[in-house]
């Protein structure tokens, strides 16, 4: 099958790549442009690694197919600091301790910043739920939801 | 001397004897002394650790036995 | 030893590891590319239990892009040898045969060939079009199944291990038992003015690490293998590997990458043989990752147990006798926790007459893997469990109950030994003067309450501490870093050379570049390697003071080391100035060359460490549905090095725990193939399932370590599967003995 052609902004550049129509947009990204933040946990869409910004919209990248990029804007962990300023959740992450193996923090930055953006003071219940697509093993997830309710609030301050 | 303990599970290989004391120097001296003593027991031993005053050694031949050291056997742990 | 004043020890700095973990540029298993690559892929077997009868691997040899195919029978046969120990003991011609089956496939899942491709797609495409006849065996498929008189049997030359008495005859499922035992257990019994007698089952369960197992593996031209992989241990990886193969362990190099969790299910190989072999045979490097699928049927999990458990105790609350007879699922291979779980089911309480027997029994399901204290969460949720109806029964309060049999210092513990300075009854009283504990309940609610324990490891661990010119320092070990540990090693150097903690550069070294170290797990690293840790850098001090001893023209024992600075000390005060490390590196050039601190120890098995659980769940009676609404997790860490991620890891346990309490299982169908290999029907918690998880760190020092350190890892999964089930029962009125407690069980228990 002839593979097909896609261009694409991802992280504010234009891209352009070639895949077989069936590829993921998770594979694209990781083996054909070597964006390897976005993790793959089970390319079913139930772990939330692959989380990534779709035209402004959470999805994850594996149930996306790459074909479907054209023409689209993609976000991933890669474009959420700004050159070497952390983005604030990524700050708190670090500050509270809310990784320790770190393979499903992209995921969860990349959903909480989606969740920041519609909602910039989520209570605990709405980012609980919110994160509920995004699986962490390590944590039991306490330190994750201090962080993105800190983060939030120093956006809030900071916006004030 | 030492006191070495024996836990039931080994009981059958000391004809149920629970505890002797041997004069020993080392851990390697008391393997190869209780395998003098009950033939057969060292098979068992090798896949333990060895437990000197309550600290537990997985493979320690040369830690030195005091005569008043208590010595048991349990099973060898790691962990996840 | 607990006079020490701390001034890194005991703070939460930023880990190193971090701003890449949280920008994406970290590189974990599946992230690394070598040129030139291929693609693995594995065949797997469609049936539980059968003899492989013929292989044919001509069609997928004949598939374009192709370049390697291998099956079992390619690798070297190896002598059955069973090492007991580590992760409850290992046979490398089981692990060769789990990696590749040779004459028997053992679970629906188990790998039966290879084939290395040009992409994944061809590989995986190809490895379907090998042909295998098998021929189809009776699955054994439970405990009860297995140790029938007439059961099928896995293994024709099993030989029972441990103390058998009676020994089973001829051909087994049974591969082993232990026993513990003190005093008259009839005779206490018989004093006992309560009993309660049950049987417990829980359910094989998945570490459920989000990354799956990848790497790949080089073959250079003077045959040296490179090894890249997400693991636990690259030394384990390197020598079981090259036990597999046959081959020189010194020409094995191995890489940690970043580990995407592991939780004990990366402290064993599965795919780095495989993966040797096909970059041998195609001359090309190959990579290989697993699927979650494949996660899920062919690696992890920890056992599926019964455990049948029965405990007396006075009126007043004293426990007199405890009886346990326990079965562990092992899988297809020998080598179940059941030993730790015999030594730490009644670990927490003075108990003067008992007698535990535990199995190590195979079933033609998936082998099971280390998991996070193995062996011991099953057990320890009969005895919780237990001990929790007969304080009901005696009217008494569960805190004061345990505080009342409690383990001291001086106790003999089960399994033999005194144990020295120990916690237990700090975190019970941490867990009776909490205010989670006296907080109200709602409707529907009830309050369990449980304690745990578990050893830490201590083993063999390197350390190297170099510093640089500028005065900061690179510390190199060999544990790859799972939650933090890289923090908590380069706070400990900060404590000993006196330099802020962004001075220290800690760094997971490969095979080649530091000492043998033994895996992360065991809750070792922090004790045993920390120890290594703080060694080096007291050497790296002593080197130090000796230069400033050179320039200053006197005797060694007039330099003292304080906050980075040496100081003319022992009558020499005053004259000289301080010399700052920053200066005494700029001139080690000159004063005897660079300065470098070494240390390699075996460490004893550290001083256990125990915790109390509080659990509030509330339950839906239309449904069954369950929901912790409060926990809290108290835990004694020795000394905590870096705060946040002790109580992370106080969390994730607890979360691990809860999930196999309420909702986690793998659900077999009648032919043994796992129905749920996926997140979706195998449920973990996620956040909206959780409360917050409230800590307390208790600290009683460790005195097998110098600043204190027990080992935390492990303890926080051994209570919750008890604290759950005590506070369903104290919600719905039902002991619950069957894990999980899903929604459906609970509805009938609580209809019936
Ligand atoms: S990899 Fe996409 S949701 Fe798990
Ligand atoms: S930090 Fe390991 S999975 Fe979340």
């Amino acid at each position: 099958m002839p593979k097909t052609h896609v261009e694409t902004t991802i992280n504010g550049e234009p891209q352009e790549f070639l895949c077989e129509p069936s590829e993921s947009l998770l594979a694209a990204l990781r083996d054909g442009l070597g964006l390897t933040g976005t993790k793959e946990g089970c390319t079913t869409g139930d772990c939330g690694a692959c989380s990534v910004m779709l035209d402004g919209r959470l999805v994850p990248s594996c149930m996306v197919l790459a074909p479907e990029a054209i023409g689209r804007s993609i976000e991933t962990i890669e474009g959420v600091a700004q050159g070497d300023s952390l983005h604030p959740l990524q700050q708190k992450f670090l500050e509270h301790a809310a990784l320790q193996c770190g393979v499903c923090t992209p995921g969860f930055i990349v959903a909480a910043k989606a969740l920041l953006e519609r909602n910039p003071d989520p209570s605990e219940e709405e980012t609980r739920y919110w994160l509920a697509g995004n699986l962490c093993r390590c944590t039991g997830y306490d330190k994750i939801i201090r962080a993105v309710l800190d983060a939030a609030a120093e956006m809030r301050e900071a916006t004030a | 001397m030492a006191q070495v303990h024996f836990g039931s599970g080994l009981q059958p290989h000391t004809g149920g004897v629970e505890r002797i004391d041997l004069d020993v120097p080392r851990v390697r001296e008391m393997l190869q002394e209780l395998a003098e003593r009950y033939p057969g027991i060292e098979v068992q031993l090798e896949q333990m650790a060895v437990a000197v005053d309550g600290q537990i050694y997985n493979d320690a031949p040369y830690q030195k036995l005091a005569p008043t050291s208590e010595v048991h056997f349990v099973p060898k742990i790691g962990g996840g | 030893m607990s006079e020490r004043k701390f001034k890194y020890v005991g703070t939460r700095p930023i880990r190193h590891d971090g701003v890449d973990k949280v920008t994406g540029r970290a590189n974990f298993g599946a992230d690394f590319d070598a040129p030139g690559m291929l693609h693995g892929a594995l065949l797997r077997s469609p049936h539980a239990h059968a003899r492989i009868l013929s292989v044919d691997t001509r069609a997928a040899e004949a598939v374009a892009g192709v370049k390697a195919v291998l099956t079992g029978q390619e690798l070297p046969k190896l002598q059955s040898m069973w090492m007991g120990g580590a992760e409850g003991g290992i046979d490398f011609r089981d692990i060769a045969e789990n990696c590749l089956a040779r004459d028997k496939v053992l679970y629906h899942g188990h790998a039966v060939a290879a084939v290395a491709a040009t992409t994944p797609e061809i590989a995986l495409q190809a490895a379907r079009m090998i042909e295998v006849e098998y021929e189809e065996l009776t699955p054994v498929l439970d405990l009860e199944a297995a140790v029938a008189s007439d059961a099928p049997i896995l293994h024709d030359d099993l030989q029972p291990i441990g103390a058998t008495d009676p020994l089973p005859e001829g051909p087994t499922n049974i591969a082993g038992r232990v026993e513990f035992s003190r005093g008259d257990v009839d005779a206490g019994f018989a004093e006992a003015d309560v009993v309660v007698e049950r049987e417990f089952r829980t359910q094989m369960v998945h570490q459920g690490y989000i990354e799956p197992h990848a790497c790949v593996a080089r073959i250079g031209e003077d045959d040296q293998v490179v090894v890249w992989c997400t693991t636990q241990g690259g030394f384990a990886v390197k020598n079981y590997s090259a036990m597999v193969l046959q081959m020189d362990p010194a020409k094995i190099k191995v890489i940690s990458s970043e580990i995407g969790g592991g939780f004990g299910g990366k402290t064993t190989i599965y795919l780095e043989p495989v993966a040797i072999a096909l970059a041998r045979k195609a001359r090309r490097p190959v990579k290989m990752v697993m699927s979650r699928e494949e996660v899920f049927r062919a690696t992890g999990p920890t056992s599926g147990t019964i455990v049948r458990a029965e405990l007396g105790a006075k009126r007043d609350g004293t426990l007199v006798a405890g009886r346990l007879s326990m079965f562990y699922e092992a899988g297809a291979y020998r080598g179940s926790p059941a030993g730790p779980g015999a030594m730490c089911a009644f670990g927490s309480y003075k108990i003067p007459n008992f007698y535990i027997e535990a199995h190590d029994v195979v079933v033609n399901k998936p082998k099971v893997a280390a998991y996070r204290a193995p062996g011991a969460p099953m057990s320890t949720f009969a005895t919780e469990s237990l001990v929790d109806e007969l304080a009901r029964e005696l009217g008494l309060d569960p805190i004061e109950m345990r505080l009342h049999n409690a383990v001291d210092e001086g106790d003999q513990a089960p399994y033999g030994p005194v144990y020295g300075p120990i916690g237990l009854r700090e975190t019970l009283e941490a867990a009776r003067s909490h205010p989670h504990y006296k907080a109200p309940l709602g409707q529907n609610q009830g309050r369990g309450i449980a304690c745990g324990f578990w050893f830490n490891a201590g083993m063999s661990s390197s350390a190297n501490v170099s510093l640089h010119a500028d005065g900061s320092a690179v510390v190199a070990t060999g544990n790859p870093d799972i939650g933090g540990s890289r923090a908590a090693q380069a706070q400990m150097v900060s404590e000993e050379l006196g330099i802020p903690v962004e001075r220290v550069r800690p760094v997971v070294a490969d095979t080649d570049s530091v000492g043998y170290t033994d895996m992360t797990g065991g809750s070792r690293v922090c004790f045993a390697t920390g120890m290594a840790v703080i060694q080096a850098s007291r050497d790296v001090v002593d080197q130090l003071r000796a230069r400033a001893a050179q320039i200053w023209g006197v005797e060694l024992d007039s330099v003292a080391w304080e906050d980075g600075r040496a100081l003319p000390a022992n009558g020499a005060e005053g004259d000289h100035e301080p010399l700052p490390i920053e200066e005494l590196a700029q001139q080690m050039g000159r004063t005897g060359g660079p300065i470098v601190g070494k240390a390699s120890l075996t460490a004893p098995m550290a001083g256990p460490g125990f915790a109390t659980h509080l659990c509030d769940l509330e339950v839906d009676p239309e449904t069954g549905a369950s929901r912790v609404v409060r926990y809290t997790a108290i835990q004694d860490a020795g000394k905590a090095v870096h705060p946040g991620y002790v109580e992370g890891q106080y969390q994730g346990g607890s979360a691990q725990g809860i999930g196999w309490a309420l909702n986690e299982e793998y659900i077999f169908d009648e032919r043994g193939e796992m129905e749920n290999p996926g997140f979706l029907d195998y449920r973990m918690p996620v956040a909206s399932d959780l409360p917050m998880i409230d800590t307390v760190i208790v600290e009683v020092p460790n005195p097998l370590h110098p600043y204190g350190v027990r080992g935390v890892g492990e303890t926080p999964i051994v209570p919750p599967l008890a604290a759950v089930a005590n506070a369903m029962r104290g919600a719905t009125g039902v002991r619950f003995t069957v894990l999980p407690m899903s929604p459906p069980r609970v509805l009938e228990a609580i209809d019936a």
